[in-house]
């Protein structure tokens, strides 16, 4: 699961954004509010078990959360150093 | 891979030699060490599942581009999305599954989502780590793009 969510902007050498987002404390939150969900969730999935195709409703929030832990190493880095430009867009 | 190796496999799918015996043979060909096996025949469907697969499968998709005016961009994406991104598919409901496809065949695209497997996308996945593109322009601009 991703760490931090780090935004750096630079542009002509000068420092415009430079954000490291504390991704794992939406963590602890988000668990405690999936664990309190869960009731909700299952009663959803009796309810509409016949429209999902091949999993259930609950299954959908877990693959949900592994999408959201598979964005670790995500990195997107563009820069010019002719014009000492930077953005950079990572999750660690 | 060589006529042998696939006749190897071909016998073990079918049941004809076990997996030691081929893993034997293997190493008779390509006098790789002896390792414990850790492929599997499923003897219903005939299919062979290596434990060892999800090993040896890259982990990221880069992509490096090196402009000619000095600008580059470096891309990474972890593989783990495209798995997780095929299992979200594979729960959608039915309605909307049938909608993406009816799409993907008006543009020609001969593709049933429903189809996907977890284990399909392993075999995509492991096949990934010999894909390599290199392009060269005469501006001096390069691309590349590989999974590591």
């Amino acid at each position: 699961m991703p760490t931090f969510l780090i935004i750096r902007v630079k542009d002509k050498g000068r420092r415009i954004i430079n954000l490291w987002i504390p991704f794992f404390i939406f963590w602890l939150p988000m668990l405690v509010i999936a664990i309190l969900l869960l009731p909700l969730i299952l009663i959803v999935d009796i309810l509409f078990q016949n429209r999902f195709k091949r999993g259930s409703f609950t299954e959908t929030v877990f693959c949900f959360f592994q999408l959201l832990s598979s964005l670790k190493g995500l990195k997107v880095h563009v820069d010019n150093p002719k014009k000492d430009s930077l953005v950079e867009i990572k999750f660690i | 891979m060589s006529d042998e190796r696939e006749r190897i496999l071909k016998m073990l799918a079918e049941g004809k030699i076990s997996v030691d015996e081929s893993m034997d043979l293997l190493d008779a060909l390509g006098g790789a060490p002896k390792t414990e096996s850790t492929a599997s025949v499923d003897t219903n469907t005939g299919e062979i599942f290596d434990k060892n697969l999800k090993g040896k499968l890259p982990k990221f998709l880069r992509v490096q581009v090196n402009g000619s005016d000095g600008e580059n961009v470096n891309v990474k994406v972890p593989l783990g999305l495209l798995r997780a991104g095929i299992k979200i598919s594979s729960v959608m409901p039915s309605n909307v599954s049938t909608k993406i496809n009816s799409e993907l065949n008006d543009k020609g695209f001969d593709f049933d989502l429903n189809n996907i497997k977890s284990e399909d996308v392993d075999t995509l996945i492991s096949h990934l780590s010999d894909m390599e593109v290199n392009v060269d322009s005469k501006d001096g601009e390069t691309v590349r793009v590989f999974c590591e």
